[in-house]
């Protein structure tokens, strides 16, 4: 940190350039939410800088802000950004009693000597090499395999890396047609799942069983004493609950598995025939070539059987909708690459979706046209519209958008739909801001006629069939059928949707007439229609059979827990979201006693178990496998590449039914903040539908708009909460019908006054000890995180629902991320700018943005903020002479532009795109598993400890009213940016400049080291970083409890754990190739440089052995790394390909060329001089002409 | 205090004790002197991990292996040169030369009362020494070797990079063809105290360390030179060698273009060539050599 008071005017207001315009009235404006300040807002960045062709908004004073709270109090952030050791307070050594003192230093000489004992001989290990090795495999290397996982009902192809047999990161498959390598943040996380300690709960049964006299009652026991201490997983005993089912009639058989095979042979053979009217089976969508094939065996053995399938997030609504609009049930299937103008209504389609990493892929394609640099033709910009009642991450990036409650957006559609000549439409949009909206209608409607073909508009799922069919017909008339959307048939038009299906068995469930019930994934216990009551059904039934991978609410209310393996342990099949029969091959043999749900499909259907690959490769065998190799050979090829070549459907290009008749839009919900009225909109929150729960990755991770963790509030727009007097935490009471739910609540800007967003899947009551659990463990009491929302949503209001609002009184604290690790703008970049420029000198801009049709006249916005001689060195650094000897060569071998420093042999770098970075969380978690980052829980988080070496940051700048100057959170024209920030590995590094034992340095490639061993945990080197990369373990996390509290037992010391392990599941997941820190020492982005040399050594030895001649296969001339041999974790990861990582040495890599040749590439604070190799490149809009000149206007409704 | 101060009883240390400062500065003294030279050399690596030598579960003799037979270290470590790890080689390796010659116990399908014979061509087949391997062969189970070369987790040594670039097996295990197996068991005992400070002294300068590729696995290569061989004859005495590896290792080392300079020393020669294997091996420099990356992540 730059020493204050050097310089103490540097930072008053007076000094600053960008002071106040005009002093603050607490009333006048959202700011009053938390608590009117007087202090001047002090912006993050503006926008166009100094760039001469930017328009009205940088004279209207449109700022970014990190939060509303930020604006709001921008002091307190200010002093964040002072305060960064959370709780750190370096004066209470001076404070401290003398004893306490005397303590300290004895336990700190007892802890020197625990470490001395470092200087001896390692402890006794042994190694076991194979009896007999696998041919090929090399002991101590990483493998590949393709696989996939299933997510949200469709396949999600993906390539496994394991080492030595254990899973350990999940990447894209490339070669898959449709995922084409991308992944999203929960197939990332599926490793930390497979090595979930709470899911390897054995299979149980409740009450009495014929067969089995002798229950497990003594491991059960032994269990109540072992989660005494509560180590995450630090005992063998799988389940931390099993005390407590002991308690609660439930055993383990002893035999397992087969206790229940005996019993369900014979229970089943019981139900062949007539009988089999009382079977039923609950499962949740998961299609795919061998479960549909079982299926219907199981079908023909049980004729009078029920499947239903039940799912919270389904696509029910928009297969009725294209049902209509095309006359059979669609799945449409968008091609956003070559699309021009892309409207979303109430859609998210670049997050959260199954097909989601595919179209956020094909809809960078459209972004990155920016660089064309044109306004016009070809190989123009994509425009993105988006109708939404509260930001998504599409609406996010949209560049025009409107904020609508979900239920008044199918009018808006409509009047589109006749701006675009569907015939017999003929709705024009109205409202109390009509002019608004019909202004914006208008714009889209003009560029979507324009774009014809190359146009395209999305519905999301909570929209009513009807607006899917308006969608569907507007494509059609579009003429974008076959060219950006394809429709893919979607099963048989007689199929009732999901919710019909599980209304149905609640009626036979209520009506006694169910016997027998599978219930085979999902947790319909949890996620079911409140009304339904379906928890209390379920004991109407006979027999309850649950398939599961977790102990869950569900299972608890079954007879027979059956455990479900992991799709990375068992054999399976499904179709990906184009219809691409997909295959599932396991990496590791069940952890647990898991099955999977086909070989227990198969033992219902057969009376006995069934092996998984024979069930798979007995679909295959008859349905037939592409090539003509014999099948043997061919079922390789197919499960080396990890799918069926050729097996997705032919795309449909449906027309229009004859006789379509455009639907008249349903009513709208009348919400009147008088009466506390509102219109609730349900979305899948971070942990999907509430499944992901105890995986402390997905749980940790800031939610890319809220920034909030380990927590689901309820999202209000700004002006509801003000006139509420509702702020950030504060608990709001949201009842739909009868049933209240109070939750604390987060204001989030561009919501529509009258919505609230609900998210459900957190309050989980019986997902782990991370997720939560309402049971005692660890000898404490149970556990919640965040709030079951899933009471307030009705069959009739799966999508949007009226709501009575109303403020609950009292309120908590949110894990916000907001206004951790700011960047020290402020602080540092203007203080540098000052000392080297002077008193005019105006720091660049932390955020570069510009809107096409500037962009494609001027470039200077990227280059415009900055003043001085920015290239000045620090000092000399030690290998000039040899370095630029390095660069000279490279200049002669026809390199336009080599590093001058850290060039040896590689100079690796990164470029991260603004514009297609849709802020979706796939990298940090990717990062997370590859770096063995751990988790720090909820109080962790609130204390800005969390150890994410990437983070995302989310600047808002809103509307700002004309005649007061103050930003207008409310308006639906905030403008997102998402700016993901890892250590940008400075040649001039301020860190290592303060470390007092080198302990972070430089090597000759460039990237900033971080030496674990060497660290004595000072913190100085944070301290002085700009970009606030760097974390500190302030604990072992990784063998702490999430949720444990941190007593100080001994000596007052703040930790109980000297000495503990990591669990021997957990200690599974972690990335060999990289050390798992201990507590006490600093950490970073390390551009993965475990990736790094594994490229480069394979380089060498490759290199070495075709000198030597003694290397099988291809040759190879160079020692060097060629481009994409090494990637970072983060990169493979980012679906839309934001993320480039490469050898700046090499003039034809693709960093090299976005960073030279790109001119949106700028650096950081470059100001300071710290010279990263890591740049960024500068966000693109691309607004209408018609509707960008409107802005201010519109801000001052 | 009760006493009065003149009173002879109101002394509270004896006599004696007068003596008792200077003897402890003494020990003081003594302390400080003898306490250093404990620590560091005491608790070094060479002192605490040179010459380990755990007991293995199979008397595995390299120095019969290697040293007698002449087995190539290639033929069981086969993945060195690909993998960052030098494979333990399977127990199916064991068994291509050391087939048991019974199914174990409770094969009795003659009924004869004994496990039936298997039949197969191997050698020391009922050796009670191979019991372990042939064990681990019926049962698939791994034979548990204990670990002897054990880096800190930390540290990510890569046999593969090494190998391919010209350093030997013996400049970091030795004479592992002269390690056979002694008391119980105990076979490879760790040669060099493989610290760090060890391991950057080859990095500062690895023309110390550097040979053809095609005598990575060759134990014997370090005496090569014309010069060293000469210095070892002086040293040992003519009669540690045959005519014939005499004869063997001289036409050798010209055929490697070893300096064979006049009065050349062992080192001298040895750096000699190789600075000229640095070169053509592209070693990178001294700074890359060192940097925190090449070998911690």
């Amino acid at each position: 940190m730059i020493d204050r008071t050097l310089e103490p005017d540097s930072l008053s207001p007076e000094a600053t350039p960008e002071s106040p315009e005009s002093p603050e009235s607490p009333e006048a404006a959202p700011a009053a939410l938390v608590s009117p300040s007087e202090g001047a807002p002090v912006p993050v960045s503006d926008a166009m800088g100094a760039a001469p062709s930017s328009d009205a908004d940088t004279t209207a004073g449109r700022r970014y802000w990190r939060s509303i709270l930020h604006q709001a109090d921008p002091e307190r952030f200010e002093k964040k950004v002072d305060d960064e050791f959370s709780g750190y307070d370096p004066d209470g050594l001076l404070t401290m009693p003398r004893r306490q003192f005397l303590r300290f230093a004895a336990a700190s000489l007892a802890l020197a000597g625990v470490t001395l004992s470092g200087c001896r001989r390692w402890p006794r290990e042994v190694m076991a090499p194979y009896a007999n090795r696998p041919e090929g495999h090399i002991p101590g290397t990483i493998e590949q395999y393709a696989s996939m996982l299933p997510f949200a009902g469709f396949a999600m192809p993906c390539v496994v890396e394991a080492f030595d047999g254990r899973p350990i990161k999940i990447e894209g498959n490339a070669r898959h047609p449709w995922a084409l390598g991308t992944t999203n943040q929960f197939l990332q996380a599926a490793t930390l799942e497979l090595y979930d300690p709470d899911r390897l709960v054995p299979v149980l049964h409740q009450g009495e069983l014929a067969h089995d006299g002798a229950s497990h009652a003594d491991d059960a026991h032994a269990d109540a004493h072992g989660g005494g201490h509560g180590g995450h997983g630090d005992d063998d005993t799988p389940s931390p609950t099993q005390a407590r089912l002991a308690g609660a009639g439930w055993s383990a058989p002893a035999g397992g598995w087969k206790a229940f095979d005996h019993w369900a042979h014979d229970h089943f053979e019981s139900l062949r025939g007539p009988a089999s009217r009382g079977l039923y089976v609950l499962a949740e969508p998961m299609p795919g070539p061998t479960a549909e094939r079982l299926k219907a065996r199981l079908k023909e053995r049980y004729p009078q059987m029920t499947w239903a399938e039940w799912a919270p997030f389904n696509r029910d609504a928009e297969r009725a909708g294209l049902a209509d609009a095309f006359g059979a049930p669609m799945r449409p299937v968008y091609q956003l690459a070559e699309a021009k103008v892309i409207a979303t209504f109430d859609a998210d389609p670049l997050a959260g979706q199954p097909d989601s990493p595919r179209l956020a892929k094909d809809w960078a394609e459209g972004r990155r046209r920016a660089d064309s640099r044109r306004v016009d033709g070809d190989d123009v910009m994509s425009r993105t519209y988006a109708v939404e009642p509260s930001l998504t991450l599409t609406g996010a990036k949209a560049d025009h958008r409107l904020a609508k409650p979900a239920s008044q957006i199918g009018p808006l559609v409509a009047a589109v739909a006749a701006g675009v000549g569907v015939p017999g439409a003929d709705f024009q949009a109205t409202g109390e801001d009509n002019d608004k909206a019909a202004k914006f209608i208008q714009a889209l409607v003009d560029d979507l006629k324009k774009a014809g073909p190359s146009g395209v508009v999305i519905a999301g799922p909570n929209q009513p069939a009807e607006v899917h069919a308006l969608c569907g017909a507007i494509n059609a008339t579009l003429g974008a059928v076959g060219t950006t959307v394809a429709y893919l048939p979607d099963g048989d038009a007689d199929t009732p949707g999901l919710g019909d299906q599980l209304q149905s068995l609640a009626e036979d469930l209520n009506a006694g007439r169910v016997e027998t019930l599978v219930l085979l994934g999902g947790n319909p216990a949890f996620d079911a229609p409140a009304e339904l009551d379906l928890p209390s059904l379920l004991g109407k039934a006979g027999h309850v059979l649950r398939m599961s991978a977790y102990f869950d609410e569900t299972a608890r209310l079954s007879g027979w827990r059956l455990p479900m393996a992991h799709p990375l342990e068992c054999w399976g099949d499904g179709y990906a979201y184009d219809g691409t029969a997909t295959l599932q091959q396991p990496l590791i043999l069940p952890l647990g006693q898991g099955r999977s749900p086909i070989e227990l499909l198969a033992q219902l259907a057969d009376g006995k178990p069934a092996d998984g690959l024979d069930l798979v490769k007995q679909t295959h065998k008859r349905s037939g496998l592409p090539g003509n190799a014999g099948f043997e050979k061919d079922w390789r090829t197919a499960l080396h590449e990890g799918f069926v070549q050729g097996s997705s459907p032919e795309l449909a290009t449906p027309a229009l039914r004859s006789g379509y008749r455009p639907p008249s839009p349903g009513l709208p919900v009348d919400t009147d903040l008088a009466q506390g009225r509102f219109e609730a909109s349900f979305r899948p929150g971070p942990l999907y539908d509430g499944r992901y729960a105890n995986n402390g990755w997905l749980q940790e991770v800031p939610d890319p708009l809220t920034k909030v963790s380990w927590a689901n509030p309820v999202l209000l727009a700004p002006s509801d909460a003000q006139a509420m007097g509702v702020s950030y935490g504060d608990f709001v009471t949201v009842q739909v019908g009868s049933r209240p739910v109070t939750a604390p609540a987060y204001v989030i800007p561009g919501q529509a006054p009258g919505t609230v967003i609900l998210r459900p899947g957190h309050g989980r009551r019986a997902a782990g000890r991370v997720g939560g659990d309402d049971n005692a463990f660890a000898g404490g009491e149970g556990v919640t995180v965040g709030v079951d929302l899933y009471p307030l949503r009705t069959r009739d209001g799966l999508g949007f629902v009226e709501a009575q609002v109303s403020k609950a009184g009292g309120s908590m604290e949110l894990p916000l991320t907001a206004d951790h690790h700011l960047l020290d703008k402020e602080a540092v970049a203007d203080w540098a700018v000052k000392k080297r420029v002077g008193k005019q000198g105006e720091s660049g801009k932390i955020l570069k943005e510009a809107a096409l049709a500037d962009y494609a006249r001027d470039t200077s916005f990227v280059t415009g903020g900055l003043h001085g001689d920015v290239t000045l060195q620090l000092y000399e650094p030690p290998l000039k002479e040899k370095w630029e000897a390095n660069a000279k060569a490279m200049r002669a071998a026809g390199h336009p532009n080599p590093p001058d420093a850290f060039n040896e042999p590689h100079a690796w770098g990164m470029t991260i795109d603004l514009t297609t970075c849709i802020g979706c969380n796939a990298c940090v978690i990717a990062c997370q598993a590859e770096n063995n980052i751990p988790v720090v829980g909820e109080r962790g988080v609130k204390m800005s400890r969390e150890m994410h070496w990437l983070r995302i940051d989310t600047y808002y700048k809103p509307a700002v009213d004309k005649e007061s100057g103050k930003p207008d959170w409310d308006d639906a024209h905030v403008d997102v940016a998402h700016m993901p920030v890892m250590c940008v590995h400075c040649e001039n590094a301020p860190c290592e400049q303060v470390c007092p034992v080198a302990a972070t340095v430089h090597d000759t490639e460039g990237l900033n080291t971080m030496v674990y061993n060497r660290c004595i945990g000072t913190r100085y080197c944070s301290n002085n970083c700009p970009y606030k990369v760097r974390r500190f373990n302030y604990f072992d996390w990784h063998s702490k409890p999430v949720h444990a509290g941190w007593a100080k037992p001994w000596l007052d010391f703040p930790d109980t754990q000297i000495g503990s392990e990591i669990g021997p599941v957990e200690r599974m997941a972690m990335n060999p190739d990289v050390t798992v820190r201990m507590r006490g020492v600093m950490e970073k982005c390390t551009y993965c440089v475990q990736r790094i040399s594994r490229a480069k050594i394979q380089a060498k030895n490759e290199w070495a052995q075709t000198q030597h001649g003694s290397r099988t296969g291809e040759g190879r001339d160079q020692p060097t790394v060629r481009d994409g041999e090494a990637q970072t974790a983060c990169q493979t990861s980012c679906p839309t390909g934001a993320i480039v990582f490469g050898n700046l040495n090499d003039p034809t890599s693709k960093v090299f060329r976005s960073q030279q040749d790109n001119p949106r590439a700028y650096s950081l604070l470059a100001e300071l001089n710290s010279r990263p190799r890591t740049k960024h490149l500068a966000l693109i809009r691309n607004p209408s002409p018609k509707l960008s000149k409107d802005k201010p206007e519109a801000a001052g409704h | 205090m009760a006493h009065d101060k003149t009173d002879p009883s109101a002394a509270i240390f004896p006599k004696w004790a007068n003596y008792a400062l200077p003897l402890l500065v003494l020990g003081a003294i003594g302390g400080a002197l003898i306490t250093p030279p404990i620590v560091f050399f005491g608790l070094s690596a060479t002192t605490l991990n040179v010459g380990y030598r755990p007991e293995q579960p199979v008397p595995y003799s390299h120095a019969i292996h290697v040293g007698q037979l002449g087995l190539d270290c290639l033929h069981c470590h086969n993945t060195v040169d690909q993998a960052s790890f030098a494979a333990i080689p399977p127990t199916a390796t064991c068994i291509n030369c050391h087939a048991p010659g019974e199914f174990p116990e409770g094969v009795d399908e003659n009924g004869d009362g004994a496990p039936d014979a298997t039949n197969w061509m191997g050698i020391w087949q009922n050796s009670p020494k191979l019991k372990a391997v042939h064990e681990s062969f019926f049962t698939g189970e791994p034979i548990e070797w204990v670990k002897v070369h054990d880096l800190a987790d930390y540290a990510y040594f890569n046999h593969s990079s090494h190998v391919n670039r010209g350093v030997g097996c013996y400049s970091c295990h030795g004479r592992v063809d002269q390690m056979g197996a002694e008391n119980n068991g105990q076979s490879v005992w760790q040669v060099h105290e493989l610290s760090m400070a060890w391991c950057i002294e080859c990095h500062r300068a690895p023309e110390k360390a550097l040979r053809p590729l095609d005598q990575v696995t060759n134990m014997t290569w370090h005496m090569g030179s014309e010069a060293v061989f000469e210095q070892l004859k002086a040293a040992r005495g003519e009669s540690d060698w045959t005519p014939e590896e005499l004869q063997r290792l001289r036409e050798r080392s010209r055929e490697l273009g070893i300096p064979q300079a006049e009065g050349q020393s062992v080192a001298d020669a040895q750096e000699e060539l190789g600075r000229k294997l640095k070169e053509s091996y592209l070693i990178h420099s001294e700074a890359y050599m060192q940097a925190c990356s090449t070998c911690h992540r």
